[in-house]
């Protein structure tokens, strides 16, 4: 009881810094994934991590407006991974629906939402994770915002 | 002492959002992090058994930490749950609901403690986390995964941990409190080219029930898996097949039940802008709880219909059509198929779209008839209207109707549903939210009229939604999974925090 006491007694005096939890994931079209390879693919930019669902008509409209900025600004020191949460009802519409909407971005499937729960526990959609080249969290977003392009350019500064 | 604990832990949420000033990571090596989450329930509603009952107050907690060093990482996840009532000692509970360490590395997995699992769609088994109903079933044993480029074998096994205090108004109850269920699995996946991937699967459970052994399952799945993509240019195909061998105890012998199968396919072509799907799915007495399969119907609330995951056999087609430039869509389905259970033939339509009027404004409808025939019926339609005002600010109006007729080979009854919802987001992060829900077919008791009122706030890591009002209850689906909620008549507020 005495331990148990001095760990809630630490935990409700010491903030946790906001750093990426990591991830390993399986791409669709092959091959795997992890935050910390990612991350260290290109330290001039930002990653976004970009949580949708087929089901999720926001979500299809923010990648788009994501892709369509990726781009039409390659100043923009920002890249993306997305990850997909659907489950088993719908996930065989994942690939058709990059197809139909011709997204030709990396996507990790989770469909057990293993990754997903590190980052968010209410699992509302649109959901966008701004990471740090150094691991670092950013800035996480709900929906679309034209801010995360101006975040991005910020936290590259 | 206790009430001391129990105290900080009801607290511990606020009091580290108040502290800013120490950043653990910054003092330790980096590659040691540690992440942690906060999820807070107040309600304070009538008992949704007893709504002329005066309202009882209800405190839910659920934290989580995780802590990381390189290739290893170990979670804890615990649960408050305080319940004051002045004709009791109540006291607040604490549950340390699961514990997990992993190790994983580019080709190895290997987690002790609590783990999700699921073996291909969901059709075999699925331990799944479903938030909106407090659903948290995780397996608490070993698993062991081995995945080189193109090659994955899976091992575990285990007994199944379902939460016990769920953090969700009026949850599914998952709980086990009379038995013990026991599962052991092992699966395979090959990857046969760059398209194509072939895996197969075995589970074995067994059912203990503590009070009467004479009530014990065990249950011998097998199954196969096939996905092949681009079959000829944009076509893509998931196919899966499962046995199930299970046996009942009766009087100190194992009974055979029929054996048991659950197939599923599904068969998709896209070209955009069109996008064709056609799915098949094959269940016959596959009678087994921790399931999450495809149920093909998705498109409406059926809670107030049986769910059939067991016994039916049904095919759907679906159709779309996407204008890429603006969004705007159509689509069409039909699902017919005959359902065991009811022994009665299923028919579902759905139709629907959405069209961007302007940069301003779009309109959503979709429409829906639902026969078992002779058994029941249900209309269901839905008109959503989205209005950008000012910038970032927008105004949404939904209405939606569902008409079922239900039990009509029996004691014939009808629900009428109608609900009105108006919402206006005065920026991406708050908006608030005004309800009617009218069911003049209700008793009077019961009530046929619900006003409620909303806001929810999310900014960053924090997401915030409170609650006041009445709502009717009835249907609700959430992540694939429907369940049939209580009314609710009270007001709550609800947090999340990710530190």
């Amino acid at each position: 009881m005495k331990f148990a006491f001095l760990v809630v007694s630490i935990l409700s005096t010491v903030s946790l810094a906001k750093v990426a939890p990591s991830f390993q994931g399986e791409l669709i079209g092959g091959g795997r994934v992890s935050l910390s390879e990612e991350l260290a693919k290109d330290n001039s930019k930002g990653l976004l991590l970009c949580f949708w669902a087929t089901w999720c008509a926001p979500c299809m409209q923010e990648l788009k407006q994501v892709t369509e900025k990726l781009k039409n600004d390659p100043t923009l020191p920002l890249r993306v991974l997305t990850v997909n949460v659907d489950t088993a009802e719908t996930s065989s519409d994942v690939k058709p629906t990059l197809k139909l909407y011709q997204f030709k971005i990396p996507v990790i499937t989770d469909p057990k939402h293993e990754i997903f729960a590190k980052y968010q526990d209410a699992k509302t959609l649109p959901f966008s994770v701004l990471i740090k080249p150094n691991g670092e969290i950013a800035e996480t977003f709900n929906g679309f915002h034209e801010e995360m392009f101006t975040k991005a350019r910020e936290a590259m500064k | 002492m206790k009430s001391a604990l129990a105290f900080l832990l009801l607290i511990g949420p606020f009091a580290y959002s108040a502290s800013e000033t120490v950043s653990l990571s910054e003092s330790l090596p980096s590659r040691f992090k540690v992440t942690a989450s906060d999820h807070l329930i107040f309600s304070n509603a009538k008992n949704d058994v007893d709504q002329t009952s005066s309202a009882e107050q209800l405190f839910l907690n659920e934290g989580k930490i995780r802590a990381e060093f390189g290739d290893w990482s170990g979670d804890i996840h615990f649960t408050n749950r305080y319940q004051p009532n002045p004709n009791l000692n109540t006291r607040p509970s604490i549950t340390l609901e699961k514990k997990t360490l992993q190790f994983e590395s580019k080709d190895w997995q290997l987690v002790l403690g609590d783990s999700h699992q699921e073996l291909g769609r969901g059709i075999a088994v699925s331990l799944f986390n479903e938030p909106a109903f407090g659903i948290d079933t995780t397996l608490e044993g070993a698993a062991v995964k081995y995945r080189p480029e193109g090659f994955e074998f899976n091992l575990w096994g285990g007994r199944v941990n379902a939460i016990s205090n769920p953090v969700a108004i009026n949850p599914v109850d998952m709980r086990m409190k009379d038995r013990n269920v026991l599962m052991a699995s092992s699966s395979m996946a090959v990857k046969l080219s760059s398209d194509s991937r072939l895996g197969g699967h075995y589970l074995m459970t067994v059912n203990q029930r503590k009070s009467d052994l004479d009530l014990d399952d065990r249950f011998q799945t097998a199954g196969l898996t096939f996905s092949q993509d681009n079959i000829y240019e944009s076509i893509d195909l998931y196919t899966e097949a499962n046995m199930m061998l299970s046996d009942k105890a009766s009087k100190g012998q194992w009974i055979r039940r029929p054996l048991a199968r659950a197939n599923y396919a599904s068969i998709s072509w896209t070209e955009a802008p069109w996008k064709f799907k056609a799915e098949l799915k094959d269940y016959s007495h596959f009678d087994f709880d921790f399931r999450k399969p495809p149920s093909m119907e998705e498109e409406v609330p059926l809670a107030n219909v049986p769910n059939n995951f067991s016994d039916i056999t049904a095919g759907k087609l679906y159709a779309e059509y996407l204008v890429l430039g603006n969004g705007s869509k159509g689509y069409s389905s039909m699902l017919y198929g005959r359902d065991r259970l009811e022994n009665a033939d299923l028919y579902h339509a759905v139709t629907g779209g959405k069209i961007s009027l302007s940069s301003k404004s779009e309109i959503e409808m979709k429409i829906g008839y639902r026969a078992v025939l002779e058994r029941s019926e249900i209309t269901h339609g839905s008109v959503k209207g989205k209005l950008k005002t000012l910038p970032g600010q927008m105004a949404e109006l939904e209405l939606r109707k569902q008409f079922s007729r239900l039990q009509l080979n029996t004691s014939p009854s009808k629900e009428d549903r109608n609900s009105v919802y108006l919402t206006y987001s005065f920026s991406e992060s708050w908006n608030v939210t005004g309800g009617l829900e009218f069911i003049p077919t209700n008793d009077a008791e019961i009530g046929r009229q619900f006003f409620n009122l909303g806001t929810s706030y999310r900014r960053g890591a924090l997401a915030t939604r409170a609650f006041v009002g009445d709502t009717s209850g009835g249907a609700q689906c959430a992540g694939g999974v429907c369940r049939q909620a209580p009314a609710y008549s009270g007001a709550m507020f609800e947090a999340s925090y990710l530190f």
